[in-house]
Formats: C-alpha cells, sequence, structure tokens
C-alpha cells in the first residue's frame, strides 16, 4: 500500500480559532491510485474539513498531504484534480453553458474541444441540450447538483473529490451518480467521496475511513458480497432437525457454525458455499423456514463506532 | 494572466441591472454638462479644458470603480463568496494570477465606461455645435488610464479580504481619511499633547492614511512643470503596488471552504 499510494496523509491535524478546536486531529490516511474512497462519520466529524485539506482549500495545522509524491498547491495536482461542493452556489447570473465553458477554460482544456466537452458533459449527467441555454438561477437544487457534477467532467479530472454528491437529488439522480462513480471506477479515476447515503457507499467504495471527532476510528475494506467472509443464518422448520445430522453436513462441507434448537448461523468464506450447503441440507430431509446472510455492513459499523466512541471517549 | 477570470469579470458587469444603471450614468453626465452650454449664445467661447480634466479625474475614475465596476471585480455575489472560491481555487489557478486578471480586467472596464461616456458628451458638443472647441490630448489619457490601474487596484485590494471585512476595513479607512479631518473642524481645539496641537496631529494621521486611500496622478505635472515633484508619482506607483500585494497576501492567506 505505501509504494502505491497516490493520495498520502501524514499527521495530519487541523485546529480552528484561539481554542485550538482539533477538527482533525493526527490523521494518517493513504489511497492508491484508481480507488474509490468514501469518508463517513457523524456531522462535524472532520469529513470535510479533510476533504479541504485534500483540495488544499484549508491549511494543516501540522503534518503533510501529498497526491503523487507532490504537494497539493502544485498546479500539475489541480490540473488532475476536480470537486463538487456539497452546496450547489454557483453564480446564479451565469447562463448554464457559459458556467460549463468558465470551468472548461479554468481547468485549461484546449480550446477547440470546449463545445463538444460542454454538451457531453450535460448529457453525462441527465442534462437535456435546451437546460444550457438557461440560466443557472433558474435551475431546481437537484439540476444545479448535476450541474455541478458537470463542472467537475468538463475538467476531464483523474481524481474528483465529491461532497455528499446526491444531496438534494431525486432517486434518479442518485441512481446516475451511482452509474458515473461505477464508471469512473472502472476508468480508474481515483475517487474520495463524503456521503451520508451508506447504501451508496457500500456500492461503489473499495474503502472507507470512519471518521469521529477528527480521528480516522476505522478503516473498512468493502468486498463484493460474494467474496466475503459471511454469516449464513437458517431457521429450522418442523420438526426441528437433530444435531447429528446437521454436524455430518457441516463437516463434509468445512464449515464452522453455532447451533442453536430454532437456527444455526454457518460461517462461509464464499457464497458458493451456501448453495451447497443448502442442497445438502434439503437432501437430508431438513425443514427450513428461512435461509438468510447475514453480512456485517456499513449501517451497523456506523453505528457501533458511534456507541464505542460515545462510551469511551478516551479512545479517540 | 488568467483569461477565464479576465473574460468573467467583462461578462460580469454585462447584466441587466448593471447596465441599465451604466447607461444612465453614462448618458446623465454629458447631458447634465451640455445643457448650460446650449444655452450660452453660440457667438460666446467658452473653455471646454475643465470638462476634459473632470472625465479624466481620478474622482471620476473612483466613482466608476466603486459604483459599477466593483461588483464586476467582486468575487462572487453576496455570502456564497467562500464556497464559491472553493470551486475556484481548487482548479489550477494562482491566486495571486486570479487576483492580477481582476486587477486588469476592472482598470480596461473603467477606462472603457469613462471613454464611452467622453464619446458621448463629444456627440452632443458636435450636435450643438462645439465640437471643434473640444480636444482630448495624450495627457488625459494617459491620466484617465493610470488612474483607472490605480482605483481598479484599491478595488480588488478590498474584495480580496472576506465578504464583511473588506467592507468595514474600507468603511473605516474612508471614514478616517476622509470624514474624520471634516470632524474635527467643528470640534473646539483645547486639547494639547505637551504643546502640540491635538487637532492636528489626528488630522496629519488622517492625512497619511488618506494618501493610502486615494493617491491619483496627473500626468500633465510631469510634462510641463519646470519643477517636477516625483513624491505624488511615487506615492501612486507604490501605492497601487501595495493595494496588489495585500490582496496577494491576503488570497494567499485565505482558507476557502464551507465555513467562510
Amino acid at each position: 500500500m505505501t509504494e502505491a499510494a497516490f493520495i498520502r496523509v501524514e499527521n495530519l491535524t487541523k485546529t480552528y480559532g484561539f481554542r485550538k478546536f482539533h477538527a482533525l486531529n493526527d490523521v494518517n490516511l493513504q489511497i492508491s491510485k484508481g480507488e474509490v474512497f468514501g469518508l463517513i462519520g457523524p456531522n462535524g466529524a472532520g469529513k470535510t474539513t479533510l476533504m479541504g485539506c485534500l483540495l488544499g482549500l484549508l491549511k494543516p495545522s501540522f503534518g503533510t498531504v501529498l497526491i503523487n509524491d507532490k504537494s497539493v498547491h502544485d498546479m500539475a495536482v489541480k490540473e488532475i484534480t476536480g470537486f463538487l461542493p456539497e452546496r450547489p452556489h454557483f453564480d446564479a447570473w451565469m447562463i448554464v453553458e457559459n458556467f460549463l465553458h468558465y470551468h472548461h477554460m479554468l481547468a485549461k482544456q484546449p480550446e477547440s474541444t470546449a463545445k463538444e466537452d460542454v454538451a457531453q458533459a450535460l448529457a453525462e449527467v441527465g442534462l437535456a441540450p435546451e437546460v444550457g441555454k438557461r440560466l443557472v438561477r433558474k435551475l431546481s437544487r437537484g439540476m444545479l447538483q448535476r450541474l455541478g457534477l458537470a463542472q467537475l467532467i468538463v475538467g476531464k479530472p483523474e481524481i474528483c473529490f465529491l461532497d455528499e454528491p446526491t444531496s438534494g437529488m431525486d432517486p434518479l439522480g442518485m441512481a446516475l451518480v451511482r452509474d458515473l462513480l461505477l464508471r469512473w471506477k472502472k476508468d480508474g479515476k481515483t475517487v474520495i467521496i463524503n456521503s451520508h447515503h451508506l447504501d451508496q457507499v457500500e456500492k461503489v467504495c473499495d474503502r472507507v475511513a470512519f471518521i469521529q471527532g477528527g480521528k480516522i476510528c476505522s478503516l473498512e475494506e468493502l468486498r463484493p458480497a460474494q467474496q466475503t467472509r459471511q454469516v449464513f443464518v437458517i431457521h429450522w422448520g418442523q420438526p426441528f432437525p437433530a444435531d447429528e445430522i446437521i454436524n455430518s453436513i457441516v463437516q463434509n462441507n468445512s464449515i464452522e457454525c453455532e447451533l442453536m434448537p430454532e437456527q444455526g448461523r454457518f460461517f462461509m468464506s464464499s457464497r458458493n458455499q451456501g448453495t451447497k450447503l443448502l442442497h445438502d441440507l434439503v437432501m437430508a430431509g431438513v425443514s427450513i423456514e428461512e435461509a438468510v446472510y447475514e453480512r456485517k455492513d456499513l449501517v451497523e459499523l456506523f453505528r457501533n463506532e458511534s456507541v464505542r466512541n460515545r462510551e469511551n471517549p478516551k479512545d479517540k | 494572466m488568467n483569461k477565464a477570470v479576465f473574460l468573467y469579470t467583462f461578462l460580469r458587469l454585462a447584466q441587466p441591472a448593471t447596465i441599465i444603471k451604466l447607461v444612465l450614468f453614462v448618458l446623465a453626465i454629458p447631458t447634465a454638462l451640455v445643457y448650460p452650454l446650449q444655452q450660452a449664445s453660440p457667438g460666446v467661447s467658452i473653455d471646454l479644458e475643465p470638462l476634459v480634466t473632470f472625465f479624466a479625474s481620478p474622482v471620476m475614475t473612483m466613482v466608476v470603480s466603486f459604483m459599477f465596476v466593483s461588483s464586476s471585480i467582486g468575487n462572487t455575489k453576496s455570502l456564497d463568496d467562500g464556497e464559491y472560491l472553493a470551486l475556484l481555487f481548487s482548479r489550477p489557478l494562482f491566486r495571486s494570477t486570479y487576483v492580477f486578471s481582476k486587477w486588469l480586467a476592472g482598470s480596461l472596464l473603467v477606462c472603457g465606461v469613462i471613454a464611452l461616456q467622453l464619446l458621448y458628451f463629444i456627440i452632443l458638443l458636435n450636435m450643438i455645435g462645439r465640437g471643434a472647441q473640444f480636444s482630448i490630448g495624450l495627457t488625459e489619457v494617459a491620466n484617465l488610464i493610470l488612474n483607472a490601474f490605480g482605483a481598479a487596484a484599491l478595488v480588488v485590494m478590498i474584495h480580496a479580504f472576506p465578504a464583511k471585512t473588506g467592507v468595514i476595513l474600507f468603511a473605516a479607512l474612508f471614514y478616517l481619511s476622509f470624514a474624520a479631518p471634516l470632524m474635527l473642524d467643528i470640534i473646539p481645539n483645547y486639547i494639547s499633547l505637551g504643546g502640540i496641537d491635538f487637532r492636528d496631529t489626528v488630522k496629519a494621521g488622517c492625512n497619511i492614511l488618506r494618501g493610502f486611500m486615494y493617491s491619483p496622478i496627473d500626468v500633465d505635472v510631469y510634462l510641463n512643470s519646470i519643477k517636477v515633484v516625483w513624491l505624488p508619482a511615487i506615492s501612486f506607483i507604490s501605492n497601487t503596488a501595495l493595494y496588489l500585494c495585500i490582496a496577494v497576501i491576503v488570497m494567499d492567506n485565505r482558507e476557502f471552504f464551507y465555513s467562510n
């Protein structure tokens, strides 16, 4: 990880005000090139401050932030960076196309491709060409959020910083963002996403950092469900099967389990094992009422970490 | 210079409300000046030199800078300031380049507005048959351009500060430079500091501030005077440079995210 680290955050501390409020406290983080990285945590945890430091908009009180071994203030870094702010307060007086053209110029993209890049960006975020002729102030909240994504796209960035990208969007917009993120992931773009929509983060991110009190409390790798060690919970139907039958099937399948009168919890390395287990149980005449996968998801992580930090504030 | 920021500053002035105000301003002063000339007898020769000087005067460049071009030079609208600049400075744009681009565009806008006004004035003079008496020399043009650059630099400096701070700073400087000395004149002079006149001391301080706030240049003095006083020229150049340096330093040290 260290050698491949594209974004490197070392001992990052950010304090505000005379009382030296620690918005970030000795944060260390490494993000690889092409990784989709999520920042989650409660409000006021320091996620936005971390993003501000990564973008070079906030100055660290201590520590370093390097992107591709360069300072975040280096113009070579800025040229490959795109940012979608949480609140889309863009120039209300501008015409949408002019606004995108302006950002195309700011991103130092060739003038010759401006028109087609703007049209393509509008199409990619699902805004009709007619919207390009409208004033920014005439757009709805969801459309503004899409415009924010479009201004990021016209800059053709390699690193995308998204702060609450689906804020104010309808379900269609949310799906669009998810599809965009998956496409960027496929294209090898590095994406740092700050979102409260944990299901969305879970679907697109490779890793997530849970931040609370200005510290990274936990760093989780999110692998596809098929590859994750999972717990298969099977509720027996009447009559309950004898433990001997179950133990014999479990031994044949090399699976660990916890048996209870009404249910069994089976620990498996992949979902393929679950299919085989079900088949064997049915063939052995075991009556099955319900069979579900119990997967540790981000909501659970969020809840557990929040509770743990509340109960043990000294851990922070 | 950044072409995008430069063009953006021009485009921003082209807002319907600003254009209406600008048109009224461009039309009003020349019309008001021409009216008494029209009333005068055609045979009477009138010295139009002071009018030429008036249009190219530092006061006019200041008025145009603060009343019309300021909103265009400003970073973005009202309290959304911090947010929008965050997006801007996430782009490959040096903050110093941003400041210089705004300054250059602002100066040209000031020159453009006054040039339009002068053009309209010349048209009006020709209409009343006094066009031949009016001529603009290179000195006036130089004065206009230089003072526009000075005034625009001051506006750029004020806008480099966070929105509210900039306004408060400017209001305080303006008060101490111009209003405070006038108010001192109406206060009886009975306070003395060890033999030093309190009122004169404060006035001297206010004059120094006024020198910082307002230091125009008159090219004519350097072209036609026998004895040239260089201090105003040095003051003008150093002030303009100082405004821009302060703007760059403030911009470089500001943090742009949601909280500001």
